[in-house]
């Protein structure tokens, strides 16, 4: 009795794109009415509100607005028995409908979904007459709607790149930085990483730390290795051991069955392999970087040899070139020889003076060691040597000139 | 006993008058006397959540809700104010009526956070959709049933942790609304950096919190100075003095002085008891018992498979507040006997916290627990000893 391809009338723009998408990927959209039914004088369709087909609206048109009049008074569990939108693999469980919003418009019951719909899933509408008032001869079928989305035509996410870039890494190494092509789905990501010992040929018991640190963007995340045990005398260091062992090669391994947003997923799996090196209990130190200064009227990089690879994410937000009025200059990053040098390109083309390039003092290495504090303060060796703790947002600098060109 | 005034977010002295006269919390006058004590500037319309995290209830209604993605903090008048009508039964696996009123499957949501309004009984839940990252805040009734609290025209104010959007601040890992502040304990994305704000009263819709402590430090085995990240915490005055009673990722419960807090300084907790390695500390509250104040805390134990304190990986302790008076750095702070099931004096599991997920305070001894089942969620609500 169901003819939704011929009773399929485009009333909008947005019914012209829902039957396109219908017509394109065969069953993603079904209209289904009973008219052909004398004694049916309902419509049931499923429509996109707007060009994104993740929001659409359940529609049931009645013959005549009375239809609707023993429902005027009703609350949403009284419509939710007339007219629900489910899962489709779920539309016949005892489980409740998603939520939203009912409206009666003339001859009209509209539901509303409160939540945009999910790409690549499949929902069904069913309105069931029985709780209306209708006349006893009129025949009360259950009307059903099909609903799918599918996942947009676009390549698979993949992961760009993973610092530190380096193959050594200190074996109190704290965090990597993951980047991927798009967003990424979030919420218990941890199950998709996992640590192997490539020397003994086992994986690390739950090396990370389940919290999971986005960017604002959803494309870069930090993914730290449990600081409680990268953390000298600390109790998960003390009665599990560290992570890393000195000596030994791992694989950091990210599984292709992670989705992005976008609903598809990596594909194929992602792995860094890196050897455990000597532990880095040392703080950077400022003196002993090493500044190659450009030449003035050009836009050539100023150059820093840092003397050893620091954290990544904290060399593009923590280090900056001021002018001598103290000025803050425009200027790009750029990082070589896994993180161990900083390049800053400015914006402008240098003009001879005097210059700062200052630290934040929360820039670290890969021990999470900064420039204010190592990483772990051992009170009962330093008490007397120790440097006096500074606080957050304080400085240090190195002052660098240009020179006129003497040429 | 100590006289310590112990503040759990969500019950005001006022409320709990109330609801011990059995009044009903209806008057007008009590919301506008709260929000306005609380709140300034509200705005009406939708807060635009990017994500919700952690929640809690503040007085007369107000719900506290973290966006770690846009590292803002909304307090939303809710107008809830009840009656009181409590879950009236256990709801199992109410995470598949939770997923199936977002139109997905339960392993395709994430349930952040629950706070149980005390004056109504409701139970809020912060929600995002694994799938989109689609964020909701759902309220289940005395009968199980779950609803949309619809966010697109609510009374409310918001306000940035600093930085705003260029923040990186992007773990805020707890709120509480306090008879005097609102406060917030907050990751970097990248330092091993942990902040407090401290927000005062009213709290002003589009400010930014520009009181909080730079780092939080903890001294590990009377030895080592440490950085460490805050999971949980709860007001707590005692003596005239202000501070905030927090358990780190490593499970030392510490304790941290706020009246000195100003903007980027340092601030060094006391502490107090140690629970006991892989554990992630989730919630905490307070509550009295037989003349005695209690600190409730329920935990993950990640290294769960080497070592169990009961029948799952979620598990709770109480500790006798007493120990909460410790001062300075205290190289003597309690460590839980990890052997045994209470001990030292004054900490004990607390076996109707086992498998629970999240917990939040009803009334008196009563607590709402969200407990794992073999993977589903059960709702209950249980007596604490």
């Amino acid at each position: 009795m169901m003819k939704p391809s011929t009773e399929f009338q485009p009333q909008s723009r947005w019914d012209r794109v829902l039957l396109l998408l219908m017509i394109c990927s065969c069953c993603m959209v079904s209209r289904v009415s009973a008219m052909g039914i004398p004694d049916m004088p309902f419509i049931l369709t499923v429509e996109a509100i707007t060009k994104d087909p993740r929001l659409c609206r359940v529609v049931v048109t009645a013959d005549e607005s009375q239809r609707w009049n023993s429902l005027k008074q009703a609350n949403d569990e009284q419509l939710q028995r007339v007219l629900f939108f489910k899962l489709h693999k779920q539309s016949k469980q005892k489980i409740p409908a998603m939520l939203g919003r009912y409206r009666i418009k003339e001859n009209r019951l509209e539901f509303l979904p409160a939540f945009p719909l999910v790409r690549g899933t499949r929902y069904r509408a069913t309105f069931d007459p029985k709780p209306l008032d209708l006349p006893a001869n009129m025949k009360q079928k259950t009307l059903q709607a099909e609903y799918y989305i599918p996942l947009p035509d676009v390549k698979p996410p993949r992961v760009l790149a993973i610092y530190p870039s380096g193959k050594k890494l200190p074996a109190n190494h704290l965090k990597f930085y993951v980047q991927f092509s798009e967003p990424m789905q979030q919420g218990e990501i941890f199950e998709h990483f996992s640590l192997f010992n490539k020397t003994q040929k086992k994986q690390v018991p739950r090396p990370f730390r389940h919290t999971e640190l986005w960017s604002p963007d959803g494309k870069q995340l930090t993914l730290w290795f449990h600081p409680g045990r990268q953390k000298v005398g600390v109790n998960l260091n003390v009665e599990l051991g560290a992570i890393l062992n000195e000596g030994d090669e791992y694989e950091l391994k990210i599984s292709k069955k992670w989705s992005a947003l976008s609903g598809h997923t990596l594909g194929m799996p992602v792995s860094k392999v890196f050897s455990a090196v000597t532990m880095d209990e040392r703080q950077p130190l400022m003196e002993d970087w090493k500044l190659s200064v450009p030449e003035p009227g050009t836009r050539k990089p100023l150059v820093c040899h840092l003397g050893e690879p620091l954290d990544y994410a904290s060399l593009h937000s923590q280090l900056k070139v001021q002018n001598e009025a103290g000025v803050t200059l425009a200027g790009k990053v750029q990082l070589s020889q896994h993180e161990s040098i900083w390049n800053w390109t400015p914006e402008k083309l240098w003009k001879p003076g005097r210059y700062r390039l200052v630290a934040k003092t929360i820039l670290e290495d890969l021990g999470g060691n900064s420039l204010q504090r190592p990483f772990a303060i051992d009170l009962t060796k330093e008490k007397s040597t120790s440097t006096p703790l500074t606080t957050i947002g304080e400085f240090l600098w190195l002052d660098f000139q240009i020179k006129e060109d003497a040429r | 006993m100590i006289r310590s005034r112990i503040m759990k977010a969500g019950v005001s002295i006022m409320a709990f008058m109330l609801l011990l006269t059995g009044s009903q919390m209806a008057p007008a006058g009590v919301t506008k006397d709260a929000a306005s004590k609380y709140l300034k500037n509200v705005q009406k319309g939708n807060p635009d959540f990017k994500s919700v995290g952690k929640i809690t209830f503040g007085p007369s209604g107000l719900l506290v809700v973290a966006d770690p993605a846009k590292a803002t903090v909304t307090v939303i008048d809710t107008h809830d104010l009840g009656p009181l009508k409590k879950l009236e039964k256990k709801i199992p696996k109410i995470d598949v009526a939770v997923a199936a009123s977002m139109g997905v499957e339960p392993s395709q949501i994430q349930i952040a956070d629950m706070a149980v309004n005390s004056q109504s009984g409701k139970v809020y839940l912060s929600v995002r959709r694994k799938t989109d990252g689609q964020p909701a805040i759902l309220v289940i009734n005395a009968q199980g049933k779950v609803k949309n609290f619809d966010l697109s025209e609510v009374d409310f104010v918001q306000v940035a942790l600093p930085g705003g959007k260029n923040s990186k601040i992007r773990n805020i890992t707890g709120v509480a609304l306090a008879s005097d502040r609102l406060l917030a304990a907050a990751q970097s994305n990248a330092e091993f950096v942990n902040k407090i704000y401290s927000i005062p009263l009213p709290i002003t819709h589009g400010t930014s919190a520009d009181i909080y402590s730079a780092e939080t430090y903890h001294v590990a085995h009377r030895k080592w100075e440490t950085k460490a990240p805050i999971q949980s915490f709860v007001p707590y005055s005692n003596k005239g003095k202000n501070y905030i009673v927090g358990a780190f990722a490593c499970t030392p419960i510490a304790k941290f002085p706020l009246d000195e807090l100003q903007s980027g300084s340092k601030v060094k907790g006391t502490s107090v008891v140690e629970l006991g390695s892989g554990n992630r500390p989730l919630d905490m509250l307070t509550y009295e018992s037989d003349g005695k104040e209690w600190l409730l805390t329920n935990t993950f134990r990640f290294h769960w498979k080497k070592s169990m304190y009961g029948p799952s990986k979620w598990w709770g302790v109480r500790v006798n507040m007493d120990y909460l008076e410790a001062e300075d750095v205290n190289e003597e702070a309690a460590r839980r006997n990890v052997k045994q099931k209470t001990g030292p004096n004054g900490i004990e599991i607390v076996d109707q916290l086992a498998g629970a997920v999240h917990i939040d305070k009803l009334e008196k001894k009563e607590i709402v627990v969200l407990r794992d089942n073999d993977g589903h969620l059960d709702l209950e609500i249980s007596q604490l000893p």
